[in-house]
């Protein structure tokens, strides 16, 4: 966990928030539930360290090693 | 969704930086280690998939003209299976944003800003390119027409600098190891070829929809040239320590010097290149922001835009340890992952959408 | 109200424009002119910087007639040993107030000493830094390199620009950081740097007046030092490098009193490699033009005999330099430093491929045809010998 990491995206989202929600009042609950989803996904992630993490990334990256394999020669 | 309109003009114009940018920073050293003095060639051999994506965006664009690839999957493929393809283009184009923000800072903090947290310069180019898509496509549209000739030019004048350095006898032998080398070579920038499907999501959009696809050639063409001119002022100047440099074009633009005062050049053309770097990192944020407002049927994708840009400033870090790891992921996955998702599955989707009017013509 | 809100924010970006992390002002940067990296004894590293003092130049300026140049050095030499460069450089830092910047560093001298033990691993460093240039010229110093940073030259500011300036006249080759890495990474496997020493301070000047100056090449074979050729060999690998500018020929002349001096103009040397029945060979077809700078024989230069003489002369005098080149380089060195297995892979790939491994045994053995080509175009501002009475004058 790193808290820094987590702190300053947890500001960010509050001011995502801040800024975008007056705006998008009339619009439909489903533009809501995906905006407050997103920005939970974000802050979520931004819980872990990252880059020592395994995730999509490296799964397509395992998911594609012949061809890597291949470029390495 | 989308309300703006752009000529297919603006679509070549956004289209050219978002190739053209990130593909004459690293990739001629990672051409040049396959293709030795034959890395100019490999761009020509690459823009063969550049060709044969536009023509698949195109003719899926005459199949659906108002749709973008994320709903017309769905026509295709039916429901569900449309939805996964969809979710498929979504994280792709998330995770390439991220991609090219890691590419971009880790050449400004090598370069330049070596004590400036990494965090704080992805940040401040997402929040400027996340204002940009939020004015929607036709600021994008324009802010690339007011930037494409000043980095056009750059290149211009930045080969003419040069032309005292150019050791023209770099480019022998061509084709010495025979025309492996420069096939293989021409992998990667293949990959960044195959991100022309990009203008599957502008076409939609366009004023002129008939121009679409002769506009969109003419890009394929234009950013050929572009990097087999960058490739061979780079083998020209550097020669055989070509595939030794990180960024061989920034080593040949600090190579410049003109009547021994007119040097020192490479500010400028660091700054030249940012501007192309945030053309190509709005576009692909757009499409990213579309693409996902799309999927999720929203009503507009600008509540979307903040939130996304999070996602790309994460994916940016995700599983990517370091530079090294980073070209790995852009020479070892990115090429065939790029391909997979941006020629050969909308292929696919070209020919079930064929069968599918087929069958509904033989019906009528 | 709303607007004025946007200017405030506009006007608020203006603060970021000069960045944070990375502000460095001029006055916080010791400005490296030059630097010297030779080895000990103890094998440890020993990293010599020319720091420029900006401090001379704004005083220093307005004594620029009484003579001497000012008695205040323009720059200030600080060294310190390490393992490494890297590690030199972390403990000189402790000994200069102010951040090491190399981004104006042209000139980098490798103590004699070091060049021999290999430079690999210091050319890492450099061509890691992102400041270094690749520019920058490189150099190898008999002696201390430190010696060459110290002198106070009269008529340059500092010795990092003598040199500078005379490489960029073309006196000795001209090496810059680019041509050495194409050189060790490239097929030819062998470098050359210009050779220099201290020339000793002239009569009446000060003991520290003394300038560095090129005296031949050193010649490398992959990153060490092999040995050192002349002056004069020199002169015939810039002819084959293509690097011919500003310097005289002498000529004597068959069958006359004296010698005719020569000015080469232009060169266009061609290198072509040949490979027949497994006998490679190399031509190399030199085009030249001179102009007479003086004229210490009788010959009237008018006429068309005496213009042959003086060509035939011309011609024999740059065939005997670049074979005195060819030779040192082919079989005293044999070390590749005039790029024929670029010109021979580049032509010939295939070939090139099969004796790649084992260049160093088949390069002496290639056979070199010298073909030059030499003409006099111009004869400056008198027609006959100068000084001499007309009767004298040979006319033919």
């Amino acid at each position: 966990m790193r808290w820094g990491a987590f702190f300053s995206v947890m500001v960010i989202v509050a001011l995502i928030i801040l800024y975008e929600w007056p705006k998008m009042k009339q619009n439909p609950k489903k533009d809501k539930m995906a905006f407050f989803t997103l920005l939970f996904i974000g802050l979520v992630l931004s819980m872990f360290d990252l880059p020592h993490m395994g995730g999509p990334t490296a799964w397509i990256q395992s998911l594609f090693r012949p061809f890597g394999r291949f470029m390495e020669k | 969704m989308e309300k703006g309109k752009i000529s297919s003009l603006q679509m070549a114009i956004m289209m050219y930086p978002a190739i053209v940018a990130t593909a004459i920073l690293g990739v001629p050293s990672i051409t040049a280690k396959y293709a030795k003095t034959d890395l100019w060639l490999s761009p020509i051999l690459a823009s063969f998939l550049g060709y044969a994506t536009v023509y698949i965006a195109y003719k899926l664009h005459k199949h659906y003209p108002k749709e973008t690839v994320i709903q017309f999957s769905e026509h295709i493929m039916g429901r569900f299976a449309g939805k996964i393809l969809g979710f498929l283009f979504c994280f792709f184009y998330i995770q390439v944003a991220g991609l090219i923000v890691r590419e971009y800072a880790e050449f400004v903090v090598d370069s330049f800003l070596v004590n400036t947290p990494i965090s704080v310069i992805m940040g401040s180019i997402i929040f400027l390119c996340a204002l940009t898509v939020y004015g929607g496509l036709e600021v994008l549209g324009r802010a690339a027409q007011v930037f494409f000739p000043i980095f056009i030019l750059a290149i211009f004048f930045f080969s003419i600098f040069l032309g005292p350095d150019f050791e023209w006898k770099n480019i022998f032998p061509i084709l010495g190891n025979g025309v492996m080398p420069p096939i293989k070579g021409g992998i990667v920038p293949g990959g960044w070829f195959t991100e022309f499907f990009l203008i599957s999501f502008l076409l939609p959009f366009l004023a002129d929809q008939k121009k679409g696809m002769k506009y969109g050639m003419m890009t394929v063409f234009v950013v050929t040239m572009t990097l087999v001119l960058i490739n061979l002022i780079v083998l020209f100047v550097l020669g055989p320590a070509t595939s030794f440099k990180v960024y061989p074009l920034m080593s040949v633009a600090r190579y410049i010097s003109l009547a021994d005062f007119f040097e020192h050049l490479e500010s400028f053309i660091m700054a030249v290149w940012i501007v192309g770097a945030f053309i190509k990192l709005s576009v692909f944020y757009y499409a990213a922001a579309l693409s996902t407002a799309q999927w999720l049927n929203l009503s507009n994708y600008r509540p979307i835009v903040w939130p996304i840009g999070i996602l790309i400033l994460e994916f940016s870090f995700w599983s990517l340890p370091n530079t090294m790891g980073l070209e790995r992921y852009l020479v070892g996955t990115f090429p065939l992952f790029a391909l997979l998702i941006q020629t050969i599955i909308p292929l696919f989707l070209l020919m079930m959408a064929s069968i599918r009017k087929r069958k509904r013509q033989a019906s009528q | 109200m709303k607007n004025i809100l946007h200017i405030l924010c506009i006007f608020g970006l203006i603060l970021l424009l000069s960045g944070c992390w990375d502000r460095v002002e001029v006055n916080d940067l010791a400005i490296v002119t030059a630097a010297a990296i030779d080895i000990k004894d103890d094998n440890q590293i020993e990293l010599s910087l020319q720091v420029f003092i900006p401090k001379a130049l704004s005083t220093g300026g307005g004594q620029g007639g009484s003579g001497q140049g000012g008695g205040g050095a323009a720059t200030l030499v600080r060294s310190q040993r390490g393992s490494n460069i890297s590690d030199a450089l972390s403990k000189l830092q402790s000994k200069i107030p102010r951040k090491v910047f190399w981004g104006q560093c042209k000139v980098f001298i490798f103590g004699e000493k070091l060049a021999k033990q290999g430079i690999q691993e210091h050319m890492d460093f450099l061509l890691r830094h992102p400041q270094p240039r690749e520019r920058a010229y490189l150099y190898v110093s008999k002696g201390n390199p430190k010696d060459a940073l110290e002198v106070l030259p009269p008529l340059e500011r500092y010795s990092g620009e003598v040199l500078r300036e005379l490489s960029d006249l073309h006196i000795g080759m001209q090496v810059t950081m680019q041509d050495v890495q194409e050189g060790l990474v490239g097929v030819a496997q062998a470098g050359a740097f210009p050779f220099i020493k201290i020339l000793p301070p002239g009569k009446g000047e000060e003991k520290l007046q003394g300038i560095p100056y090129i005296v031949g090449t050193a010649v490398f074979k992959k990153d060490k030092m092999v040995g050192t050729m002349s002056e004069k060999a020199t002169r015939g690998i810039l002819w084959l490098r293509n690097e011919m500018e500003a310097y005289t020929v002498i000529l004597k002349p068959e069958g006359v009193k004296g010698e005719v001096s020569l000015n080469p103009v232009s060169a266009r040397i061609k290198l072509i490699p040949q490979i027949r029945n497994d006998k490679w060979k190399m031509l190399v077809n030199v085009d030249t033009e001179g102009a007479v700078v003086q004229n210490g024989t009788n010959l009237a230069l008018t006429s068309p005999k005496s213009i042959q003489t003086v060509e035939k002369a011309y011609q024999e005098d740059i065939k005997d330099r670049i074979e005195l080149a060819i030779q040192q380089a082919q079989h005293k060195m044999k070390a590749d430093i005039i790029k024929f297995s670029k010109e021979f892979y580049r032509k010939y790939p295939k070939e090139w491929k099969k004796v790649e491994n084992r260049w160093d045994e088949v390069f002496p053995k290639v056979e070199v045809e010298v073909n030059v080509e030499a003409h006099i175009r111009r004869q400056g501002y008198i027609n006959k010998p100068g000084g001499l009475p007309e009767k004298e004058v040979k006319k033919q």
